[in-house]
């Protein structure tokens, strides 16, 4: 299997097998400063984004932290 | 501290709470906390706590009351404008409330009183309105293993989480999740808020708080580990697990012997 699809968003993605965490934002032009990943229900951290593979079915989610008071 | 009689009627709808009783309201009563932002989290989590009969709180604010603040941050009117929060609430809160003991500091929490602030309170509860504060505050509780409930809230976004070290070492810290080289965009002056976002996330985090300060049971097991994100507009909530960063350094020197023995 080459490709592997995968929910980004509640949008469905797909990319090469094998993409890691890190790679698959850099290839959706998502800015590495900005956000937090939670892969299947759990965060992955930032130190974890290139050592994180995808994998088929995952449901990612992609978000910035909010701040106000 | 014994309840007396008054005490029993006006806690009556608590006490009657199986998960309380008159031991919680005890408990309570014995319980101190930080509010760290008296803006329109924090007036809110206030209100709560200091109605609900706990014994001390300790309320940090450097900002001063404006207009723009009165729609959303109920504790305020025009008379307080340009007054200091903290100390306006102080006021209003220890009148209203005359059992609980409230004091205010109207200085910003910075490096220099943060330490001592947060080391009096048995729970430190994050209202504040930027980042730069956030990573003091868990820091701060971080180094003194105080458990620190934060919410925050701009546009129809809401998060929640609380951070225990002791009772979660596994899920880390806010700079964990939220590391301080991060780019917020996300904030009430630049992006706007409306009243009931701000309470519902206040509302939720007092309620986390309570949970702490009274032992409640932790039934699904969540409560140190989660983070919550409230969408405003579709009135859904997500709940993620949160993870330990292996490389954070605001954590590391606190949860290593606790993860490896
Ligand atoms: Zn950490």
């Amino acid at each position: 299997m080459d490709e592997i699809n995968l929910m980004l968003n509640g949008e469905p993605v797909t990319v090469a097998n094998r993409t890691n965490v890190q790679q698959l934002l850099l290839a959706q032009k998502i800015q590495l400063d900005r956000v937090a990943v939670v892969c299947g229900g759990d965060v992955v951290p930032k130190s974890m984004w290139s050592s994180t593979l995808c994998e088929e079915g995952n449901v990612i989610e992609i978000f910035g932290v909010v701040a106000g008071g | 501290m014994a309840l007396d009689d008054k005490d029993y009627v006006r806690y009556s709808r608590h006490i009657m709470l199986p998960e309380m009783g008159e031991q919680g309201q005890q408990r309570l009563s014995c319980a101190s906390a930080a509010i760290i932002g008296l803006g329109g989290l924090g007036m809110l989590c206030a209100q709560y706590l200091a109605g609900a009969g706990i014994g001390s709180l300790l309320l940090i604010d450097g900002d001063k009351v404006e207009s723009s603040n009165l729609p959303r941050q109920l504790l305020f009117d025009d008379k307080d404008i340009g007054h200091n929060k903290a100390l306006v609430s102080q006021h209003k809160l220890q009148h209203r409330n005359p059992s609980c003991q409230v004091r205010g500091d109207d200085n910003y929490l910075g490096h220099d009183n943060a330490v001592n602030h947060l080391s009096q309170v048995d729970v430190v509860i994050d209202c504040s309105d930027n980042f730069m504060t956030r990573q003091l505050v868990n820091a701060t509780c971080v180094a003194l293993m105080r458990p620190n409930v934060v919410a925050s809230v701009a546009h129809f976004s809401g998060q929640l989480l609380c951070i225990d070290l002791q009772k979660a070492p596994q899920a880390g810290c806010y700079h964990c999740l939220f590391p301080q080289s991060l780019k917020v965009s996300q904030g009430c002056d630049t992006q706007g808020v409306l009243g009931p976002m701000v309470g519902v996330m206040a509302s939720m985090q007092t309620l986390l708080a309570m949970q702490i300060l009274l032992q409640l049971d932790d039934v699904q097991q969540r409560r140190y580990d989660t983070l919550y994100r409230f969408n405003g507009l579709g009135l859904n909530q997500l709940s993620s697990r949160r993870k330990r960063d292996p490389q954070c350094a605001v954590c590391a020197p606190y949860v290593m012997e606790k993860i490896h023995g």
